[in-house]
């Protein structure tokens, strides 16, 4: 949802008490997005800086715990607090600096990343993730989607500690979350339902798979069997509960056979190397990365002569492989291999490769060039 | 005590991990156990070879990380690789690293090495594991 220009008379009134108790904050945006609060953004007159105001409801008088958990971090890719106080027994705030490119969502609509910059966005995801799982900290966040994640200046920074719990300090379990269904992993559903440090990974796998390309729907109806859609309809459609209910078991079975994510989505130019390591990162619990530095080590080593890809309007390029840069021009259905040194301006068609899908010129162009 | 054993030789690191005292220890995070530097590293390649080793040394509560002395002199002394590995470490460690030059780890396994009940069979690891031991109260 797209952030309201403010009018101070139109805020809900915890957002109003909240500006009266931050005299040096200048609001400008008001964003109610958020699943159980808002958020005002504005200019910190003393802090000469953006800041970020989240006014959040809680249970009454329960311990405020998402700025404390921010409070007790101290890492460049999670959220910093400046401050934070309570406004009745249900709601309190706290502040934090502002993301000048907002959550990863938008940033992943607003722009085309290349495999360098979504390789470093993962990277620092997980290096957050590795100051949470830190033993003397001990929490798991639960609920990381590209919602909860901000980007500042092509940096990403871990937010929304509101699903945030301790893991047991004998097991390393935690409570299961049930937050974005999409972004459960397996071990969360059933009886027995349980969350640790890798379904953490997990979730950070399938923000790696959305980084490189991959595609996850938000519409949920897009999941689901031609079957189970006439199921589906057979439900009287007036009673949400069931609705819910039905689609949610679906999408469950979908996460437990490991059929949620379309990997044909990725585009065929990610080395499948780097795709191995995604795959694995979000397969059944144990069978996956176990901590945070697999994960990231298994990243360092795929790093390494990864080819430099970025998705353009008129189609894939890969820049500076052998000093040249190609361009893979999309006309219709139809690619055509262009090159250039990478240091000169412009393109020239390549006709030592044959123009046709783009799978088909990419495999000739991986053989001529020696891409991974 | 839990304590890293950093073996550097030429661009690549073997870890071990060991946690507990000399005469009983055991192994974490068995499956971290290499990080490389590519031959020309980048910014890049060096922000996620710090990012890897930062988060292993945060979630596994690593209080030592103990490396191999660098060759100065003889056969294979001066190479970049490990000169390169060797600053990474010191400059971002935020555990106290220490070096153990294999003189001590000789010295060590001659007074008895029967206390190295989980030395792994591989040995680029194997010099790992010795390195953590030195570090083993």
């Amino acid at each position: 949802m797209r952030p309201k220009t403010l009018i101070i008379e139109d805020l809900p009134e915890e957002a109003k008490k909240a500006l009266d108790q931050f005299p040096e904050f200048e609001a400008l945006e008001f964003n109610e997005s958020g699943a159980n609060g808002y958020v005002l953004l504005g200019h910190h007159r003393v802090l000469k800086r953006r800041v970020a105001l989240k006014v959040y409801f809680h249970e009454d008088n329960a311990i405020d715990q998402e700025p404390a958990i921010l409070a007790r971090l101290s890492h460049e890719n999670v959220l910093k607090v400046y401050d934070a106080r309570k406004l009745e027994n249900d709601c309190s705030f706290y502040m934090t600096p502002a993301a000048d490119e907002g959550d990863l969502a938008k940033f992943l609509d607003k722009y085309y990343l290349s495999t360098s910059l979504s390789h470093s966005l993962l990277c620092q995801l997980l290096s957050g993730l590795s100051a949470l799982h830190d033993p003397t900290i001990g929490i798991v966040h639960r609920d990381l989607k590209p919602e909860n994640l901000l980007v500042h200046d092509d940096k990403l920074v871990i937010a929304d500690f509101g699903s945030a719990r301790m893991v047991d300090s004998a097991t390393g379990l935690a409570p299961a979350s049930k937050h974005s269904i999409l972004f459960r992993p397996p071990e969360s559903f059933g009886h027995e339902a349980f969350f640790d440090r890798s379904s953490d990974v997990y979730q950070a796998g399938i923000i790696g798979y959305m980084l490189f390309g991959g595609r996850l729907s938000n519409d949920l109806l897009k999941y689901l069997t031609k079957r189970e859609l006439r199921e589906f309809r057979a439900i009287n459609q007036n009673d949400d509960f069931a609705t819910s209910q039905y689609i949610d078991r679906c999408i469950e079975r979908r996460i437990l056979n490991q059929r949620l994510l379309d990997w044909s989505s990725i585009p065929c130019f990610v080395s499948p190397p780097l795709k191995r390591v995604l795959r694995k990162a979000v397969r059944s619990h144990g069978d996956r990365y176990a901590s945070i530095s697999e994960f990231l080590a298994e990243l360092a080593r795929v790093r390494n002569g990864l080819p430099e890809w970025i998705q353009t309007s008129v189609g894939p390029k890969l820049e500076n492989w052998n000093r040249n840069d190609y361009l893979l021009e999309e006309t219709g259905d139809i690619f055509t291999v262009k090159k250039k040194r990478h240091t000169s301006k412009n393109f020239r068609v390549d006709k030592s490769f044959t123009p046709g899908a783009l799978e088909d010129v990419f495999k000739q162009l991986r053989t001529a060039a020696g891409l991974p | 005590m839990i304590v890293t054993g950093v073996f550097l030789k030429a661009n690549q690191s073997r870890i071990i991990t060991l946690s507990g005292s000399r005469t009983s220890h055991e192994l974490l995070a068995e499956k971290f156990n290499k990080l490389a530097l590519p031959k020309n590293p980048t910014q890049g390649d060096v922000e996620v070879f710090v990012q890897a080793f930062k988060a292993h040394c945060m979630s596994n509560g690593i209080d030592k990380v103990v490396i191999n002395r660098r060759a100065t002199n003889g056969q294979g002394a001066g190479g970049a690789g490990t000169f390169l590995l060797e600053g990474v470490l010191l400059a971002t460690s935020q555990v106290p690293v220490e070096f153990v030059h294999p003189a001590t780890i000789r010295a060590t396994d001659r007074r008895g090495s029967g206390a190295k009940t989980k030395r792994p069979s591989t040995v680029d690891l194997g010099k790992a594991y010795d390195l953590a031991f030195e570090g083993l109260h």
